[in-house]
């Protein structure tokens, strides 16, 4: 089922009600797993099967580390439970990937192979769920959380629908303690949910989609372009990457927050970072959270080789994101750029850089166009097209089928959009609007979402 | 109502439902501003005096000013007899087909001048146009009981709630022309579908063109004669012959027009098979083809080697006066 589907909104608001009306936690408990079962299904039911297994599976491995006797003991359980997650992770994800690379290997020094059985479908939100799940047990293993006994509660925290498919990646102790307690209504809250859930529909398709089609003719085949239209389709696709998964957060929050729940700040407007550093804390949260306590800290942090671990962290992040060599090049791009930015702030140049407005600036700026061409990779379906890409980028090409017009008016659309919305969604504004302001606000957003409505186009990051 | 929330989901609800009852009672215009087409088929209804009917694709929608186009003729022939371009960007024969049959039912109708670009034109494309149903989703995706599910609530929706079934319509940049559809009496229409419509505004091109250059520009006239050597056949073939049959069947004069294109793009544009195709159609509907597109303009009147600028459609438009009144309204070659 898809955020942006009628299906989709029936559905949930059929389950709020439903959820409200329930006198005990218990059932609420109940409706949210088999909603959330209903929902997984939807999509692909024989995914599922594969759901269940891991809820299982790893419902097993929380028991057995938090009733370890010994440390070593549930260290063990621990090492255990995150190969099999890989394991299952690597062969959905990355065995043809793989596969793919060793054979041509082999066939580079002369052994002819075979292509060995890999998957052939990529169960959705696997990377989610499973970065979720590993999170869990090494909190339990740490005692930062305590051991859920309640299947049904593990079950929710496991495969909740609204953060399910594509994040936010919420921590154990963020979301289990909400199921937990029996929610008492507040209009407050589902009055910002309604918000959110059409601010965020309204971000992925009024913007996110109509840039897509930009985007999509622009890497399709970039010897095509002009050096300004590269450009422009670059700066469209950073921004349709941008309003694709922020859009899909803020609507995820918005579910929440109509059950009650809160779920944690995916994006606090990345783009107007000074430098990659906080870019990564403005953009997707909750997985440079994620990377930095279960990857950065545990490879030592910033006690030594700090560079190495910023650069293998980023790395693994890359790959995270998919199986392909962009998703490498990418992700070792941001490391590289982390683990410099941090070694020249520890240096007299870095110290002396200044802070005033106009440094400010420069830096933003710096920071968004590295971060743009980083994206090159990140989109281009392959290397070789990344290359093309950067040679339109660089070329001084004057080709003349240029979109750019259109381009420029959806972009500088979508700057006024983020202006009038950013401080609503972010700073949580559009509760001290008026009535009216609140009223019209709604009204338009949704008449836009209604008249875009056209091509339903899937979220960015269900695929990874 | 004390509730926050309470209010807001009343005041919402009733505006909504406002909204729906005002596009539902003036479905028929969001009907018409959700499509180009639709639009000008609008435009048509509303000025029953129009005689002459411009017909093609983008190459059409920059190269003629029909407002100009009706001055200058009226200059050439005493006559007054009131034009419209009808040219839409991304134009396939369907959607063409489908206009025809509407533009026929005009009665003042007389001439239709119809692009004659290279035979490219197929039938591929959706369709969003009475008569025409086009699904939601694709085939292949209805095999699912999900997709199945979602397609019927979409189809149930646009069927049954105004606010989807003309929700094309409530785009911002859709919603001006409503505006178009009132000033297109006095205000050229097409302005805004063209590139830099307030500089066609505010500094409208208005090149003067000598006698000398109306002749030196006279296109080629290919009027039905002998068969080419070359057999022409194919969809875009049957459906521009189509087009031509509806408005020949409705007695009204159907003529070809070339525009013409750069230098450069002349050899592309203007081959054998190009002259031989519509030789074909003029053979066997009875049009008359003029064909600039051999001539090759320069660059300053082009904004891209097939389209004209807007000093290139103030003088493209003065030219295929002239010729018309001197040719098709005189009788000679018509």
């Amino acid at each position: 089922m898809l955020f942006n589907s009628i299906t989709f909104i029936l559905f949930h608001f059929c389950l709020v009600l439903i959820y409200w009306a329930l006198p005990r936690q218990s059932y609420r408990q109940v409706l949210l797993f088999v909603s959330s079962v209903i929902f997984y299904g939807w999509y692909y039911w024989p995914a599922l099967i594969l759901l269940g297994i891991s809820m299982v599976v790893n419902y097993g491995f929380s028991r057995m580390i938090g009733s370890a006797e010994s440390e070593e003991r549930a260290s063990l359980i621990l090492k255990i439970a995150i190969i099999v997650n890989l394991c299952s992770l690597g062969w959905f994800k990355y065995s043809a990937f793989i596969a793919e690379n060793v054979i041509a290997l082999l066939g580079q020094m002369g052994i002819a192979a075979k292509s060995p059985p890999v998957s052939a479908w990529l169960p959705l939100g696997i990377s989610f769920y499973t970065f979720q799940i590993i999170g869990y047990l090494v909190d339990v293993k740490r005692g930062v959380v305590k051991v859920e006994k309640n299947f049904l509660i593990f079950g929710v925290f496991k495969c909740f629908y609204a953060q399910l498919v594509a994040g936010p990646i919420v921590r154990a102790h963020e979301l289990i303690p909400q199921l937990k307690i029996r929610r008492i209504f507040n209009s407050q809250d589902f009055l910002l949910g309604i918000f959110y859930l059409i601010a965020g529909l309204a971000i992925k398709i009024c913007i996110a989609d109509t840039l897509a089609q930009f985007v999509e003719y622009g890497f399709n085949d970039p010897s095509k372009l002009s050096t300004l239209t590269a450009w422009t389709t670059l700066y469209g696709f950073a921004f349709q990457i941008l309003s694709d998964f922020w859009g899909y957060s803020t609507i995820a929050i918005g579910l929440g927050l109509m059950y009650g729940i809160v779920l944690p700040l995916n994006f606090d407007r990345p783009y107007l970072a000074t430098s990659l550093r906080e870019f990564w804390r403005r953009w997707h949260i909750t997985l440079s959270v994620w990377l930095r306590d279960y990857i950065y800290i545990p490879l030592g942090g910033n006690r030594g080789h700090t560079g190495l671990n910023l650069f293998l962290t980023m790395l693994l992040g890359g790959i995270w994101h998919g199986a392909s060599w962009n998703f490498v090049f990418w992700g070792a791009g941001h490391g590289l750029w982390l683990a410099a930015e941090r070694a020249l702030a520890g240096t007299r140049v870095g110290r002396s850089v200044p802070d005033h407005l106009l440094a400010r600036i420069l830096k933003t700026l710096l920071v968004f166009h590295g971060v743009c061409l980083l994206w090159v990779f990140f989109r281009a379906k392959t290397f070789a097209s990344a290359l093309a890409y950067f040679q339109s980028l660089f070329g001084y090409s004057t080709a003349s089928d240029s979109p750019s017009g259109n381009l420029l008016f959806v972009l500088l659309g979508f700057v006024a959009f983020t202006v009038l919305l950013g401080k609503a969604v972010i700073d949580r504004r559009f509760l001290e609007w008026r009535l009216w302001h609140q009223v019209a606000v709604c009204l338009l957003l949704l008449i836009l979402i209604l008249s875009y409505a056209d091509a339903r186009l899937d979220f960015i990051y269900f695929v990874f | 109502m004390k509730s926050p929330l309470a209010r807001f989901l009343f005041f919402f609800v009733l505006l909504l439902v406002g909204l729906e009852v005002v596009v539902r009672a003036n479905g028929r215009y969001f009907y018409a501003l959700s499509d180009s087409m639709l639009l000008n088929a609008k435009i048509l209804e509303r000025e029953p005096e129009t005689k002459i009917l411009f017909l093609g694709t983008s190459r059409f929608l920059d190269a003629i000013d029909h407002h100009l186009f009706t001055k200058e003729l009226a200059a050439h022939t005493g006559i007054n007899l009131k034009s419209l371009n009808a040219a839409t960007t991304g134009l396939q024969s369907e959607r063409l087909a489908w206009f025809s049959k509407v533009a026929v039912s005009n009665p003042g109708l007389t001439h239709v001048i119809i692009e004659a670009s290279p035979p490219a034109m197929g039938s591929d494309g959706k369709l969003d146009l009475p008569g025409h149903s086009s699904p939601v989703t694709s085939p292949a995706e209805e095999v699912r009981f999900a997709d199945r599910f979602e397609s019927h609530l979409q189809s149930w929706a646009m069927e049954h709630i105004a606010l989807a079934t003309y929700r094309k319509a409530l785009r911002p940049k859709t919603v001006i022309k409503l505006f178009v559809l009132y000033t297109a009496n006095i205000m050229d229409p097409n302005i805004w579908s063209r590139k830099r419509p307030l500089e066609s505004i505010f500094l409208p091109a208005n090149e003067s063109v000598s006698p000398a250059m109306v002749s030196a520009l006279e296109p080629v006239i290919i009027a039905p004669g002998p068969a080419p050597a070359s057999t022409t056949s194919g969809e875009s073939f049957e459906n521009l012959k189509t087009i031509a049959d509806i408005f020949q069947n409705s007695k009204l004069k159907v003529i070809w027009v070339a525009p013409p294109v750069s230098v450069a793009q002349v050899p592309a544009n203007h081959n054998s098979t190009f002259t031989s195709y519509y030789q074909t159609i003029a053979n066997q509907v009875g049009a008359t083809f003029y064909d600039y597109a051999g001539q090759g303009w320069e660059e300053q009147y082009l904004r891209d080697p097939s389209h004209l600028s807007a000093r290139g459609r103030s003088v493209f438009t003065k030219v295929l006066a002239a010729h018309l009144a001197r040719h098709v309204l005189s009788g000679k070659n018509g």
